[in-house]
């Protein structure tokens, strides 16, 4: 039994909107073991970037992460470190690796200065010899001709290139964790593929825990070791991969795995999950699920969902579970 | 990048022409010699004096078509105002005054060291000063900081320069008395007195709108995603700020910037005349007033060409400040 390398107790971040702050990231509670990989799933707007991005206490203003939130990372209490204490944690113990690798790069810098910035922030080395590092790791994740593309510009490269940049930028300080938000979805199936690899590739030669950040249920079966399931800023369902995977009870979990297309369903309609995540101040009182849930019953409306365990740290919050495990 | 630079220059050079030719149009077509003549000696003297004046100072010759040359002749169309007119100013040989006769080439050399020695520092110092005070209210933005430098930059900007000069002039100048409040000495050791109150002035003329315009820009380049990344890699802010947002806020500030450059050698018209400084404004505001369409002619084609080779150099700047923009 490995030990949790970070802990978020009842993290809760807000945003000012005209009816007042609304918890965009309510009472979630997450914990990742060390070593292990853990999926934060759901559709766009349901918390999953805000809540990595608040354990890196990055959230962006006028956003805040309310008092009585927390957040351990390797026994570190991470709301009342200083902020310099932050900076020195920020890309050297936990990095992030970003969705959209065209913008998250600085245009006018290159790419290879980029990379050594990140690791002369923490370690202190020569320009010389960063820039070595960084060669080395542009080998390790296969950018070619790197002594040539080390002095090229962003825009010069293609979208897969760019991502190994930021691959490499986000593990050349080796961290103990990264957090990657949607690492593949700005990229096409085949480089999907190789990055995924390279993921994988990189976990097993850094031991690096990873939180990832996907609407892709099919990331989550390459690369996960764990799966937590959001829906408009709370947990609907957690469990092990294949649990999840294979019985899901979560009415929620359910409708994403039922919109998967299957090959042996060929031609049939897909049973996409009716509607959009509202917006965070629509949001429903009760069980946040209930404006689109097809199992809706009485209490759901009003009602928070009570957690319901399946056992084997399969949990679920949902009233009709509740209904069903208590009959 | 050089075949860049070659057909930028190209084409500056087209325009150069162009310019000749609507100087040609307003100086000579519309305001024709003889009026210039008149102009110059007054209205009761005899023909002979206005031919003479005339044949002095070039103006003597037909406007376009020499017909006293044949059609083969080269004559009939270099003998003439407009060739004359390419030709001196092509050739930056520009003649003598219409009103005084002095030699306009020494008007420009004694002119030249007040205006710069008044516009470079008031450039540099508004330049510095505008990106400082952007850069501290794009950290502090959504804040009451930024509003209140908000506040002041509107304010500021809704007053007038001229009301800048005159309350400068007699706060500083007359009240507390810690400036001289016009006048101009070439002697370095005292030329400091003369140019800090317009130098002061004018930085504050230009404040509020420059801050303003910085602010928008750095604001605009600190909500881009390459921002989170460098926070996410241990950027603290002010390296965030320096490193990575002002790199990119520079790309829209040198337009501005580098457009500014012409005024700097021809001088402020303004300041340059209410502070009593003898620079190229001061020359240009006198020809105006004393009809002396010669040196008036010069300046503008000066203004104009240092305008065009400002904006030859805002491209070519593009290119060094913007990887992007950066041609092969």
């Amino acid at each position: 039994m490995s030990r949790a390398l970070v802990e978020l107790q009842n993290l809760k971040v807000t945003f000012p909107t005209p009816q007042g702050r609304v918890a965009v990231v309510d009472d979630v509670s997450i914990s990742l073991e060390e070593g292990k990989v853990l999926a934060l799933v759901g559709e766009s707007g349901c918390g999953k970037s805000m809540t990595a991005l608040a354990l890196m206490r990055l959230v962006p203003k006028p956003g805040r992460i309310e008092d009585g939130s927390g957040i351990r990372f390797n026994d570190i209490d991470v709301p009342t470190l200083s902020v310099p204490e932050m900076r020195a944690l920020r890309g050297n113990e936990m990095s992030m690796i970003f969705q959209d690798s065209m913008t998250s790069l600085n245009p006018v810098v290159r790419v290879g200065d980029q990379v050594v910035e990140a690791i002369r922030l923490h370690e202190r080395i020569s320009y010389d010899a960063a820039r070595k590092r960084v060669l080395e790791l542009f080998e390790r994740v296969g950018i070619p001709d790197p002594e040539q593309r080390f002095s090229t510009y962003p825009h010069l490269l293609s979208g897969g290139l760019k991502q190994r940049v930021m691959i490499s930028m986000a593990v050349a300080t080796r961290p103990r964790l990264l957090i990657a938000d949607e690492p593949t979805t700005a990229l096409d199936v085949t480089v999907q593929a190789q990055i995924l690899e390279l993921l994988r590739e990189l976990k097993r030669e850094l031991g690096t825990t990873i939180l990832l950040i996907t609407h892709d249920l099919a990331v989550v079966n390459e690369l996960a070791d764990h799966v937590v399931v959001m829906y408009a800023g709370k947990v609907v369902e957690q469990a092990e991969r294949r649990t999840l995977l294979t019985s899901a009870r979560h009415p929620y979990t359910e409708g994403l795995l039922g919109a998967i297309p299957q090959r042996g369903e060929r031609g049939k309609g897909l049973n996409e999950i009716e509607g959009v995540v509202p917006p965070p101040d629509e949001w429903p009182a009760g069980c946040r699920f209930s404006s689109r849930c097809n199992q809706l019953f009485a209490p759901c409306r009003d009602n928070a969902p009570p957690e319901v365990s399946f056992g084997e740290g399969h949990v679920a919050w949902c009233h009709a579970l509740d209904k069903g495990a208590g009959s | 990048m050089f075949a860049y630079i070659v057909r930028r220059l190209a084409y500056g050079a087209v325009t150069v022409l162009g310019v000749l030719l609507l100087l040609f149009v307003l100086f000579f077509a519309i305001a024709d010699p003889d009026d210039i003549a008149r102009q110059a000696i007054g209205e009761r003297a005899s023909a002979e004096v206005y031919e003479q004046w005339k044949v002095n100072h070039g103006y003597d010759k037909p406007l376009v078509i020499n017909a006293e040359h044949g059609v083969l002749e080269p004559g009939r169309y270099t003998d003439t105002l407009l060739f004359e007119h390419y030709r001196s100013m092509l050739t930056f040989d520009f003649g003598r005054s219409d009103a005084d006769d002095v030699p306009i080439a020494e008007r420009l050399r004694q002119g030249a060291l007040p205006s710069l020695s008044l516009t470079l520092p008031l450039f540099a110092l508004s330049l510095v000063v505008g990106v400082f005070f952007a850069l501290l209210v794009a950290f502090f933005r959504d804040t009451y900081v930024d509003f209140a430098v908000l506040v002041m930059c509107m304010l500021a900007m809704s007053v007038a320069s001229l009301i800048y000069i005159i309350a400068g002039q007699y706060l500083i100048g007359l009240t507390l008395k810690w400036f001289p409040i016009s006048g101009f000495d070439a002697d370095p050791a005292l030329v400091i007195r003369f140019l800090a109150l317009p130098i002061i002035i004018g930085v504050i003329a230009s404040f509020g709108g420059d801050v303003r315009l910085y602010r928008t820009v750095f604001i605009e380049e600190t909500n881009k995603d390459y921002v989170r990344t460098a926070r996410a890699k241990g950027c603290g802010d002010a390296r965030v700020m320096v490193r990575h947002v002002l790199r990119n806020a520079l790309i829209p500030i040198l337009t501005s910037v580098v457009l500014a450059i012409p005024f700097l050698f021809v001088g402020s018209l303004l300041f340059e005349n209410f502070f009593g400084i003898p620079g190229l404004g001061a020359i240009t505001v006198e020809a105006i007033n004393g009809n002396d369409f010669s040196t008036l002619r010069t300046m503008v084609y000066i203004s104009a060409l240092l305008f065009i080779v400002a904006q030859i150099l805002t491209d070519i700047s593009y290119t060094l400040a913007d990887p992007r923009v950066r041609l092969s």
